[in-house]
């Protein structure tokens, strides 16, 4: 059992280290382009969350899209499937460091609005994380299962310019809805994002078979 | 011995066509490219087709409402901005556009008895008078008791403007205001009248644009210009995708190795490629344009319309826009890897979509050009000059970049460079785990 812990720990430091490091710092371009586009200080709760939802939730296109990316390459992915330890595990590892990442730099990104007195609730933390998952789990689960990262990026980009353009039309999957003062459509985008990043999985676990 | 020649030079002609053919081809059964014609198809309808319901009408006499229209009249003008500084004041949050982004300022105390010494002289409230005002509603929307929309007021202390006060110097005061804030604020030149002097249209100002509409523009070039602005804005990004994803598949066909060998130029192979994305991707907006056009065709019978209004807008305004974000993914996918190349256009695009005007102003060096409207034709035609040079710079740039990116390609196939591939090589590391 230890073994496997140390194992699973070296395996991560390593995807840490080569696979994670460039979407890391795209992640934090993302979040520096934020307070240079938005306002971040002084702002009530609707205010607020606008550079959170329009923004900032980028930054889960970022991180959780492409978690199949360094297998994109033939060479490597013919070297994945000679190695022992089983490929979905690798994916699921690096789901669960970038979804965390995801959470630290959101959740640090508020910290830092409430310091400049804006009203940030933990509300916008719950909110704005839905949304970037939302957005990270749709084209997480197109890159799954198209094989195309691009894809993954393109479908959630898509998806980001779609709440542009009809904007509250879209209902329960509506992104930027606390800007507009509403809420429940959050649980929803949460349900959502689980269920894609669980289909994803399921649908490769199958494939593989 | 020239009849040879002339049979080697067919045999090149063919293998250009059919290497055309063959991208062509590729990009066509891509899904990226799938998913990039769904899109336009979406913008259509769900952005522009709701302008082809009905026909625009020609205004009537005495019907009292044309809507509004931005004019410098300062007794509308003054008031309003007063109401507005006051308000901004109370809430310490000025609204303002620095960089072309919306900013919300929060000044410090200095800077707040600066606006209040100039709120004083333009409304007789003093400074102590705001701080101790209670009663404060900024005016906003609220949902009622039945869940209808409600406009609540705004509630300021009341104002007075000194009779001694000239139309020149509240000028004077309101530029002071702006250059307090840091520029680009709501008192600035640039926004003052469009935020504060909205006024009822008059009859023979709305006849007289509906007659530029149907005069100047002959219809469809008012639809024309407004068919480019939807589209335009996915067009400045979605090419990117498709032209990183033929990279991709071919890494995974592993043409890479394969194409490198063959005797054909590198730089008929980038530019072949090139010109196949192009225009593949710009089939969906011919379609499109086309159902536009003939929707447009019934829905005006009898006027005089310009029927290469559809073809010369999509041509001038929308190819750049395809060949900009195509070269940005086929250069920068040569040169690193597919992840740069989808993120710098994504910034770009980005940076464009909030920093650019909704209508009329068209920067030289603007990624997104937009028109959001079926009128103001005079203000698109004062920015032509504009939008011809920004469509000639990006069509340059994007011609360069490709070249470039054949000369990156060219330095791989003597087998140089692959080690400037940063992200692709850090890929390879994987192998590792």
């Amino acid at each position: 059992m230890e073994m496997k812990f140390r194992y699973f720990t070296k395996l991560a430091g390593i995807n840490l280290k080569h696979n994670f490091l460039p979407h890391l710092l795209a992640a934090l371009a993302v979040v520096l382009l934020t307070p240079i586009v938005f306002e971040i200080f002084s702002l009530d709760e609707k205010l607020a969350a606008q550079p959170l939802e329009m923004l900032l939730s980028l930054v889960g296109v970022v991180l959780l899209v492409p978690i199949f990316f360094p297998e994109q390459d033939e060479n490597i992915k013919d070297l994945i499937r000679s190695k022992k330890t089983d490929y979905l595990s690798v994916c699921i590892l690096r789901i669960i460091y970038s979804a965390f990442t995801l959470f630290l730099i959101i959740g640090s990104f508020i910290i830092i609005m409430a310091a400049g007195e804006s009203k940030v609730t933990i509300e916008h933390f719950i909110g704005t994380a839905a949304s970037a998952l939302f957005l990270g789990a749709l084209g997480f689960l197109t890159a799954g299962i198209s094989g195309n990262t691009t894809v993954g990026y393109m479908t959630s980009m898509i998806y980001y310019i779609i709440n542009f353009a009809v904007k509250d039309k879209l209902g329960k999957f509506y992104l930027f809805s606390m800007t507009q003062g509403s809420f429940t459509e959050k649980y929803w985008l949460l349900g959502a994002s689980v269920i894609m990043i669980i289909t994803t999985f399921l649908y490769l676990k199958i494939r593989e078979q | 011995m020239e009849q040879l020649g002339l049979m080697k030079n067919q045999n090149r002609k063919g293998n250009g066509l059919s290497l055309y053919w063959k991208e062509c081809k590729k990009v066509l059964r891509s899904l990226t490219f799938l998913l990039y014609t769904a899109a336009i198809v979406f913008m259509y309808y769900t952005q522009f087709s709701g302008e082809l319901k009905f026909p625009e009408a020609m205004p009537e006499p005495g019907l009292g409402n044309y809507g509004t229209v931005a004019r410098e009249e300062p007794e509308v003008l003054v008031p309003k901005a007063i109401d507005s500084l006051i308000i901004e004041y109370l809430q310490n949050s000025y609204q303002a556009y620095p960089l072309g982004f919306v900013k919300y300022i929060h000044l410090l105390e200095k800077k707040q008895q600066q606006i209040a010494d100039i709120i004083e002289e333009v409304s007789g409230i003093t400074k102590e008078q705001l701080d101790n005002y209670k009663d404060f509603i900024r005016g906003e929307m609220v949902i009622g008791e039945n869940n209808e929309v409600i406009y609540k007021e705004p509630q300021i202390p009341q104002v007075s403007i000194p009779e001694t006060l000239t139309y020149e110097r509240f000028r004077e005061l309101m530029r002071e205001a702006d250059q307090i804030i840091g520029g680009g604020s709501q008192y600035s030149d640039e926004f003052i009248i469009e935020n504060f002097s909205h006024v009822p249209k008059t009859y023979e100002e709305a006849l007289a644009e509906y007659n530029q509409f149907i005069n100047k523009d002959k219809v469809t070039r008012a639809y024309a210009r407004l068919y480019c602005d939807y589209i335009g804005v996915v067009l400045a990004i979605l090419p990117v995708f498709v032209a990183v994803s033929l990279t991709v598949m071919d890494r995974r066909a592993r043409m890479e190795q394969l194409i490198r060998a063959k005797e054909v130029s590198s730089a008929k192979i980038v530019f072949t490629r090139y010109a196949a994305l192009v225009t593949v991707m710009f089939l969906p907006v011919v379609v499109t344009a086309f159902a536009a056009q003939a929707e447009i065709i019934k829905l005006y019978p009898g006027k005089t319309l310009d029927l290469f209004a559809f073809p010369k807008y999509t041509i001038g305004c929308l190819i750049p826009a395809i060949m900009i974000s195509a070269a940005v993914g086929v250069l920068v996918s040569e040169m690193f890897s597919i992840l740069p190349a989808i993120f710098i256009q994504g910034a770009w695009w980005f940076g464009s979509i909030f920093t650019g005007s909704l209508t009329g102003k068209i920067g030289k060096f603007t990624l997104v050009v937009r028109h959001n409207s079926l009128y103001k034709s005079d203000l698109f035609y004062e920015n032509f000059g504009n939008l011809v040079f920004n469509r000639i710079f990006f069509t340059a740039v994007s011609l360069a970049a490709v070249a470039l990116a054949a000369l990156i390609y060219e330095q791989k196939r003597r087998g140089y460079g692959d080690e400037i591939q940063i992200f692709h090589k850090i890929g390879r590391h994987k192998s590792k785990a």
